[in-house]
This record gives C-alpha cells, sequence and structure tokens, in this order.
C-alpha cells in the first residue's frame, strides 16, 4: 500500500512505462491525480494512445511506399506488432524503423507476403543512403592518374553511401510503380535473386539493378580486392577473352555514378592504404 | 540535498528576436528567398546523422542566422543512467554548428533501455528535484554548455507530487543555474488540464532565467488539451504570450510547428502576430522591428 501512494521515482517510472507499452493502465490509474476536467483513465490514456499513433506516423514517414502498398489497417497492425516486440531503444526516431523490415519479413501475419517485407528492406536502405556519411566521389580522371602499369594493384573504396540490396521478389517493379503512382503489379518470385546497387548521388538516394556478375565484382571490389583480382574472378565467372573489358566497364559504371570515394595503390612498407583517396 | 546550489556561471545567451523551429519542409524557401525570420531552433536529435543532406542544409541555414539546439530525447529525469554515447554525439553537434545555447525538456522519455519516443511529465517531489538537479550538473559538464529546459505539456499530474511544476522549475534553476525555455502553449495546456492558473505559474517563474519562449498550437478534447503543436497558435496562447512578455520582457521566441505544417510565408505571417505583440509592450523590439 506505501508503494502505491508514494513510490520512488524509479518504481513510478517502470510502472508508467510499463503501462504505455502494454496498452493496460489500471495499475497506474491510483497513481494520478484526477483531471480538472477529465477522469484519471482517459488522461493517463492520452500516454497510451499517444506512444502507439507517434509510432505508427514515424514509420509510415520512413516507409511510406510499404504503407502505401499495405494500407492503413494492415500498416497500423504491422506497426503495432512490431512495437510490441521491439520497443524503441533508440534515442532518435530516425532508427525506430530499423528493424521493421526484418519483422515483416517474420511475423506470423505478414511473412506470407515476402514483398512487403523487402519492400521496406528496400525503403530502409534508401534512407540510410540518404544520411550516410560524407566522402568524396572519385571520378575516371582520378583513376586515370594513376600509372597504367600499376592499375592491377589498384584497390577502391565504396562511398559510405553504398550498398547491395537483393530481393528475391519483383520488389523494385512494386516499389517503382507506387513511386509514380500507378497500380503496383501482382507479386512474383525471381527465379534469381536480383541485386541493386544503391547509393547517394548529388544528394539524394539512388539505385540501379546489377548484372549477377557485377554484383559479385562488387562485392569483391568493396572488400577490398586489387583490379587485377577483379579481372581473374570474372574470368572465372563468364568468357575470360573479355574479362577485362567487362571489369573496365563496371569500373567506369561505378566511377561515372560516384559510387567510388577513393581509388588507391596497396603501401608495400604497412599494406592497404585505402582510407584516403590517393588522387 | 545531493547536490549543492550553484550560481549561473555564464552569461545569459543574447536576444535572438523572433524565430521558428526548422523543418526541411522549409529548407528551399528559407534558402532561396530572405524570409523575416531572425533565426532557427533545429532539432538535435534530426542532425545527429552520419551526413548527407540534413548536415549540409544546416550548415547553409547556419551560415546565415543563429540557432538554438533543442532536443527531445535527452531524458533527463530518467532514472536509467545518463547515455554519454549521447551526451558525445550532442556535443559533437554543438562544437561543429554553434548554437546559441541547447535545450531539451523536464521530462524522462524512458527507462530500461526503451525510449517512448514521449515527453513524460516528471513527480514534483524532493526525490526528483535532486535527482534531476545532479543530472543537469552532468550535463552541463559533458557538453560544456549550459542547458536550458523546458516546461512539458502534461495530461496526468502524479498523486504523491508535493511541489508545484513552477516551483521545482523555480528551484531546480536556482540549484543548477540551468536556463528555461518557457513554452506558453504548454503552460497553458497543462493550466487547463489540472485546473490551475497559468499566470500563477508565469508568475512564479524567476524573470531572469527565461531565454526562450515556444509559441504553437493544440488540439481541445472538451475534457483535456492535446498539445499537438500542429495548429495555428490560439488566441487564448496570444493571450499568456502577452502576459508573459510583461513579465520576462524581450525573449528570444519561436513558434514551434511540428505537423501540418503550412508553407514558410504562412508561418512568417503568424509570426508577425508575435513581433506585433511583443513590440506593443516593449517599444524597443517595435523600433528593432
Amino acid at each position: 500500500m506505501r508503494r502505491r501512494s508514494s513510490p520512488s521515482l524509479a518504481a513510478l517510472q517502470s510502472d508508467l512505462q510499463a503501462a504505455i507499452l502494454s496498452g493496460d493502465v489500471r495499475s497506474v490509474v491510483p497513481l494520478v491525480r484526477a483531471g480538472a476536467h477529465a477522469p484519471r483513465d482517459t488522461l493517463v490514456g492520452v500516454y497510451t494512445s499517444a506512444y502507439v499513433l507517434r509510432l505508427i506516423g514515424i514509420l509510415k514517414a520512413d516507409f511510406p511506399l510499404t504503407h502505401a502498398y499495405m494500407g492503413d489497417s494492415a500498416f497500423d497492425r504491422a506497426v503495432r506488432s512490431y512495437i510490441a516486440a521491439h520497443p524503441s531503444p533508440h534515442r532518435s526516431a530516425r532508427w525506430v524503423g530499423d528493424r521493421f523490415a526484418p519483422h515483416l519479413a517474420t511475423d506470423r501475419e505478414f511473412a506470407a507476403e515476402p514483398q512487403c517485407g523487402e519492400l521496406a528492406a528496400l525503403e530502409w536502405a534508401l534512407g540510410l543512403a540518404f544520411d550516410a556519411p560524407d566522402a568524396p566521389h572519385v571520378s575516371l580522371s582520378d583513376m586515370a592518374a594513376v600509372p597504367p602499369e600499376a592499375w592491377g594493384e589498384m584497390i577502391f573504396c565504396a562511398h559510405p553511401s553504398a550498398a547491395i540490396h537483393t530481393e528475391a521478389w519483383n520488389t523494385f517493379l512494386i516499389w517503382s510503380a507506387l513511386k509514380e503512382n500507378t497500380a503496383p503489379p501482382p507479386a512474383s518470385r525471381h527465379a534469381e535473386p536480383v541485386s541493386f546497387l544503391i547509393w547517394r548521388r548529388d544528394g539524394t538516394p539512388t539505385l540501379r539493378g546489377l548484372a549477377p556478375e557485377e554484383a559479385m565484382l562488387w562485392q569483391e571490389a568493396a572488400r577490398p580486392v586489387p583490379l587485377a583480382r577483379m579481372c581473374e574472378l570474372a574470368a572465372s565467372f563468364d568468357d575470360p577473352e573479355t574479362a577485362a573489358t567487362r571489369v573496365a566497364a563496371y569500373v567506369h559504371g561505378w566511377l561515372h555514378g560516384g559510387a567510388l570515394s577513393a581509388v588507391s595503390l596497396p603501401n608495400t612498407a604497412t599494406g592497404f592504404s585505402h582510407s584516403a583517396p590517393l588522387l | 540535498m545531493t547536490t549543492k546550489s550553484t550560481e549561473p556561471s555564464v552569461s545569459r545567451p543574447r536576444y535572438l528576436g523572433f524565430g521558428l523551429g526548422l523543418r526541411p519542409q522549409h529548407y528551399a524557401d528559407i534558402l532561396d528567398g530572405n524570409p523575416d525570420i531572425d533565426w532557427f531552433e533545429v532539432i538535435s536529435e534530426n542532425y545527429m546523422v552520419p551526413g548527407g543532406q540534413p548536415l549540409r542544409m544546416l550548415e547553409r541555414i547556419r551560415a546565415r542566422y543563429p540557432i538554438v539546439m533543442h532536443g527531445v530525447s535527452l531524458s533527463i529525469a530518467s532514472t536509467s543512467p545518463l547515455d554519454h554515447d549521447y551526451l558525445t554525439g550532442l556535443r559533437t553537434l554543438a562544437d561543429r554548428f554553434e548554437p546559441e545555447f541547447v535545450s531539451d525538456h523536464l521530462c524522462w522519455t524512458g527507462v530500461h533501455g526503451v525510449n517512448l519516443h514521449d515527453l513524460l511529465p516528471v513527480p514534483y517531489t524532493r526525490e526528483a528535484l535532486d535527482h534531476v538537479c545532479a543530472r543537469v550538473s552532468a550535463v552541463q559538464d559533458a557538453i560544456a554548455r549550459p542547458l536550458a529546459l523546458e516546461n512539458v505539456s502534461s495530461y496526468i499530474e502524479y498523486a504523491h507530487s508535493d511541489m508545484t511544476e513552477w516551483d521545482f522549475l523555480a528551484e531546480l534553476t536556482r540549484r543548477t543555474g540551468c536556463w528555461l525555455v518557457l513554452d506558453v502553449n504548454n503552460v497553458f495546456v497543462s493550466a487547463f488540464n489540472h485546473g490551475w492558473n497559468a499566470h500563477r505559474f508565469i508568475d512564479t517563474i524567476p524573470r531572469d532565467r527565461v531565454v526562450q519562449f515556444h509559441l504553437a498550437g493544440h488540439e481541445h478534447a472538451m475534457t483535456h488539451i492535446i498539445d499537438t503543436h500542429d495548429a495555428l497558435v490560439p488566441p487564448e496562447v496570444w493571450d499568456l504570450y502577452a502576459y508573459a512578455v510583461d513579465r520576462f520582457g524581450a525573449v528570444s521566441t519561436i513558434i514551434e510547428r511540428d505537423d501540418h505544417i503550412p508553407p514558410l510565408a504562412d508561418m512568417v505571417s503568424e509570426l508577425s502576430i508575435a513581433r506585433r505583440i511583443a513590440g506593443e509592450r516593449i517599444p524597443a523590439l517595435a523600433e528593432v522591428s
């Protein structure tokens, strides 16, 4: 009884938080005074309602096309399920949705529609590119300044915003249709997973599809492996005769698109030095 | 008492005039035009990101306007330990953008590693006062700047509170030297919800500790008022603002809109009401405008 009449600050916060998370305010109503015009349960209920509505609002802003695709009702259920499973540990609302896509992929109701989780994953990945760390973009002319005899040893540093996104379903087409405000196509599974390169270009997230070989080489380049090794990998992946030409075309595309932030040569004394632009 | 009384060791932040809460929807109009805005308040957490457009926009705006950093996640009254990673990020941002001061709210936002993303009220007790005073001092040390704390809108008062909110704030600022952001709308909302006199709140807050006014709108639910910050400042809040200007004098003022954000021109027009009200009471301000 004493605890009910005068709880410690820690106990009070623990109890009120539990009520807000569960939506069951009965245990905390006795801890508050009647309002001037409203009963106590109504006033405590403001916090429980606001909690859910605020997080739904945050996730609608972060996943606008997933919301559009799923519709209000399903999206609200998904968010309620998500925040029940994953209360936010984050100081900033920016990161509240960090586990939303994996949650959709495994949630009992939405796992049967895997394109929903993939669509959320795509939107989250684009968001990560939006405010990823800043870094320079190297260009073709920067690479041209490296002596040709050293090109085989050259390694690349991906722009911090760049990442590979892979989908098993036609999520990109659904995303594109929603973005254009047109009817999305029916969900269909690809014969093989399809990869996209996402990065920030001129301040705006962008993406483009990658052929399987280019996706493989991008991931190898990002390790990083030197250009000569990339050519060997390309030769084992497809026609050896044209491997160097294909790799050159990929690297040209990455440079032209601004997906690389550094080109460098190995430092024989200290190992690879790829943390800063060489050129 | 677990903290000792301290006198303010730094000078009062300068008067900034009439500003707005910075919102991304207004970036282009701010940078392309020359709106009649003296300064901006920025939500600290919105810029505690690795890079990209938010920080680039803030750099450009900061080059032209004074700013104040206003946080929503300090959770100064939480019984969970202070988040030193968060404080380091806050200080890094402040070192980079050099705000006039850093503010947050007298509230808690979660415990046990959870953030409820809400501004939850504090019980006004000696225990809570000692706890908050100790943490304010620790935060001011961590960010190497004075902190200003804002009164929140509240819907509940705890049964065991043995102080009023205004006495709590007055004692808090006396003991820690922190500054206060007086959200006039929040005073109005809480006064209605709890049945106390908004003028008494304002009359009790130390005259020399308020460094900023917030103005905003709300939603009236008949039996209570919800602080939505999504509507025009209503006449009753303008009246209370006039009362606050009479007591506190020339205090940096913003209109804060968090949702249903109108075009910048509409916000500037609304801001002109604040200029007029303050100018009528402090002729020197009207001359500056």
